[in-house]
């Protein structure tokens, strides 16, 4: 099994309730909690797994938003498992989930610096190195009804810009839409073999501009301004 | 990447101490060891302690880095896939063998074999132990300025350089003078300045990547347009350092001059003078410090460039 997300980067709406989810589910989930510093201050700051930054494409009339949420890859070469000292980063052999040991952990912040993604957040309260845990303990919790059994972002996104599921069974969601939408990877060229893949935004047909002929008065008027104005 | 002094100080130190351990292991493995008879006196001894005291503060320090320095001990456990595991074990196994370095240097004949098998076997552990501390930059492929065999080279170069300094010094002031070694700082002098040179030119290159490989998007202009975020979260915090072009160039002018120059000049016109050899010393180190600086400040993650920065 290699379970992952796939984010539609066409349907995303940039609304950050996914990131609110995830924070609000996994702060009092296996690692939580997830702490904030001056949260109520000038420079509010904490742990998040997932963030949520918008880029503007192309220029005038072709120009769009494009909002990106990133959380874990889930990579299959995880450089942050390797570059670990303590054994706290591991990758589980089962689904290919990428966790943290919370209590191996001794927040020298090397996976952070080895991940591409910014994927990994230290927390200051507790001094452990915090990330995506794709809701592990939701997706296997049997108390939940089956269709609950899936991380907390995907549940809550109004846009149904997540999906989550098995890249390695052909016929799972995520493989179909992979495969029908063209999903590619975040930066293939460091070769860690990230599992989440994005679906590049639908070229949408760009806003005519219709020029109105002006009637012959108005181009003489025109002609008046743009003399005086010199 | 956010210069962290506990780190800048464990790499220079450390690599400073092994130099030192490096040229008492190689003093004795050329037959060279002196007066045993009084091991407080004998210059040798001195810089074994020095050497051994300068990597222990070093790993105190890198220990100040940790978030969760409880679990520091943990990271002797992942020797064959981190490079920080292997600093760890290699940085243990030193003790042991610096003290069957001194043992065999009191209790046996100087020149005997034993002697010279555990001097060499000193000189491989240190060369070791800061090429892995290299490494543990070298092998991140995420900072494009660290991710080069250069790193572990210079490295090495600079911390044999410091210790061949430090231990001419220390030669002096028992007014023993090594031809050898003023030869051998010459040389390193040289080398360390040509590597450094080199890696400047490697990191200056152009970046093949840019705000539009990282998110895949495939339109001419990608800008970001919002972080989503009011202040600055960890990752801007620890990889969005940020220091202007002029300054760097002065910086590196000011390292080189006082890492370089400073001691060549020192050790070209008065070799034999104690003060001007200190001043060569300290003008070394602080050097260090402001290369090693460097090394951080101007090293750029990946991450940087989802925030419309550059990597």
């Amino acid at each position: 099994m290699r379970l992952g997300l796939v984010i539609d980067l066409d349907t995303c709406v940039g609304c950050h309730a996914c990131v609110v989810s995830c924070k609000e589910w996994n702060t009092s989930g296996t690692t939580g909690s997830l702490s904030d510093q001056n949260p109520y201050e000038k420079d509010p700051t904490g742990v998040f797994f997932n963030r949520v930054r918008s880029y503007e494409t192309g220029n005038y009339p072709h120009s769009k938003t494009v909002n990106f949420p990133m959380s874990c890859m889930q990579c299959e070469d995880a450089a942050c498992v390797t570059v670990c000292p303590t054994g706290a980063s591991y990758k589980r052999k089962s689904d290919g989930i990428v966790l943290i040991d919370q209590d191996k952990c001794m927040g020298c912040n090397l996976c952070a610096w080895a991940c591409p993604y910014g994927s990994r957040e230290l927390d200051r309260e507790s001094g452990t190195m915090k990330k995506c845990t794709l809701c592990v303990d939701r997706i296997y919790d049997e108390s939940l009804p089956e269709i609950d059994r899936q991380p907390s972002c995907v549940m809550t996104c109004p846009t149904t810009a997540r999906h989550f599921g098995d890249f390695d069974d052909p016929n799972s969601n995520v493989s179909k839409l992979t495969r029908e939408r063209n999903g590619n990877g975040l930066m293939n060229e460091l070769g860690y073999n990230p599992t989440n893949q994005y679906l590049p935004p639908r070229l949408a047909s760009s806003i005519t501009i219709e020029k109105k002929q002006k009637s012959l008065v108005g181009q003489a008027k025109d002609w008046a301004n743009e003399l005086i104005s010199r | 990447m956010h210069p962290a002094f506990s780190i800048i100080f464990f790499t220079i130190t450390s690599g400073l101490g092994y130099g030192l351990l490096f040229f008492s292991g190689l003093h004795v493995a050329l037959g060279r060891t002196g007066n045993i008879v009084e091991p407080s006196s004998n210059p040798l001894v001195v810089c074994v302690v020095i050497g051994l005291t300068l990597v222990l503060l070093g790993l105190l320090s890198s220990t100040l880095h940790l978030a969760n320095p409880k679990n520091a001990w943990r990271a002797f456990f992942r020797f064959r896939s981190s490079w920080l595991s292997r600093e760890g074990v290699f940085a243990l196994l030193t003790f042991p063998i610096v003290f069957a370095f001194i043992y065999t240097l009191i209790a046996t004949e100087t020149s005997s074999v034993t002697s010279k098998t555990t001097a060499i076997i000193l000189m491989i552990i240190s060369l070791l132990t800061v090429y892995s501390t290299g490494m543990i930059y070298a092998c991140l492929k995420t900072i494009r300025a660290w991710n080069s065999p250069l790193v572990p080279t210079n490295f090495m170069l600079l911390g044999l350089l410091s210790g061949a300094i430090t231990m001419f010094a220390i030669l002096s002031y028992h007014s023993q003078q090594s031809e050898l070694l003023l030869t051998l700082i010459m040389g390193l002098l040289c080398l360390a300045f040509i590597t450094k040179a080199i890696y400047y030119y490697f990191i200056g290159k152009p970046s093949k990547l840019s705000i539009k490989t990282a998110t895949g998007l495939s339109s001419q202009k990608v800008r970001l347009l919002h972080t989503g975020e009011s202040s600055k979260n960890f990752l801007m915090k620890e990889f969005g350092f940020d220091i202007s072009v002029k300054k760097v160039l002065l910086l590196r002018f000011c390292s080189i001059l006082l890492m370089v120059v400073v001691p060549t000049l020192c050790l070209i016109t008065q070799s034999t003078s104690f003060h001007f050899i200190l001043i060569a010393v300290i003008c070394n180190f602080l050097g260090l410090l402001l290369e090693r600086w460097l090394f951080f400040a101007e090293a750029k993650h990946v991450v940087n460039l989802y925030y419309g920065r550059e990597a």
